[in-house]
């Protein structure tokens, strides 16, 4: 199990970093894909179903909106910085990222043992107090119901503002 | 496209539906859930946007179908909010009766996800529908 995990990070990490330095637009979208999926795969073994769908459906749909704008649009390639910057800019992020690792990891509390007490009462309470099976839907539609309507505004609101910039121009100018 | 994927849509897409419909309705017993389910709705209205071409999917999921189901999602979602309210459970409350039975036991979540899964659905099928060119094209 555990040397599965370390695998699917190695392929996860691997099609990141493909992603990122592919020259191809096509090229890195699928390679960002790849990463999205398996990520989804690690949802899936960690027991996380609900998630994984989740990141399955979107992941896919990402994908083929970019396909879709790439093949669609034009682009002029750009001229990109020289390599010896990036190298020591991507050496000083990594540096600063293991350093603030080094010494938050051993702060974190155990995985699968939360250091909030509230999740035991949905484990508990929560077939009997809104009678949902599965305790995601029950934190999203019943003890957390504010956040998913905050998150229902969010993404109408944004899909309003996406169809105010694309909507169809009126006629005559103005 | 060509003949094979059109064939294979024709096949594919009554099933995704179905697909995005049982991730919407069973929610509450089963991994899954309403957002999954709209996601699903809108890949399935991707597939035909790419297999069936444009205009003929333009005419199927019209704009204002599309428009009408969000908006209808997001009125829902308040309306049932505040029938709750109304009948002395706070916001969102679950004013239903929780009996048994797959699709009852849940009481309002059920219909809660049935608002979000039409929200979510019609925003990305407008999306879909921004991206494969406005209003005319």
């Amino acid at each position: 199990m555990d040397l599965l995990m370390g695998f699917l990070f190695i392929v996860i990490i691997a099609s990141a970093i493909a992603a990122v330095e592919l020259k191809d637009l096509l090229a890195a979208a699928l390679a960002l894909g790849a990463c999205g999926f398996f990520i989804g795969v690690v949802f899936f073994l960690m027991m996380a179903p609900d998630l994984a769908i989740v990141q399955f459906v979107v992941e896919t749909l990402t994908l083929f909106v970019l396909v879709i704008a790439i093949t669609r649009t034009h682009r002029r390639s750009a001229r990109s910085e020289p390599v010896r910057i990036r190298a020591v800019l991507g050496v000083i992020v990594i540096c600063i990222f293991l350093l603030f690792s080094f010494f938050v990891i051993p702060l974190m509390t155990e995985f699968g043992s939360p250091d909030q007490r509230v999740s035991q009462h949905y484990i508990d309470r929560g077939i009997e107090e809104t009678g949902s099976e599965n305790l995601v839907t029950s934190v999203l539609l019943d003890y957390r119901a504010y956040d998913t309507l905050g998150e229902i505004i969010v993404l109408f609101v944004s899909v309003l503002a996406v169809s105010l910039i694309l909507r169809e121009k009126p006629k005559g100018g103005g | 496209m060509s003949l094979i994927m059109r064939t294979v849509s024709r096949v594919l897409i009554p099933f995704i539906f179905v697909y995005a419909i049982w991730l919407i309705l069973t929610g509450h017993t089963s991994p899954g859930g309403a957002f999954a389910g709209g996601v699903t709705v809108s890949l399935a209205i991707a597939l035909s946007y790419v297999s069936f071409g444009v205009p003929l999917t333009k005419e199927r999921f019209r704009y204002s179908t599309v428009h009408v189901g969000r908006i209808l999602g997001m009125l829902g979602f308040l309306v049932i909010g505040a029938t709750a309210m109304v009948l002395g459970k706070g916001f969102l409350g679950n004013f239903l009766p929780k009996i048994g039975g797959h699709f009852t036991m849940a009481g309002v979540i059920i219909v809660l996800s049935l608002c979000i899964g039409i929200l979510v659905g019609c925003e990305f099928s407008l999306l879909l529908y921004y991206l494969f060119g406005g209003e005319e094209g």
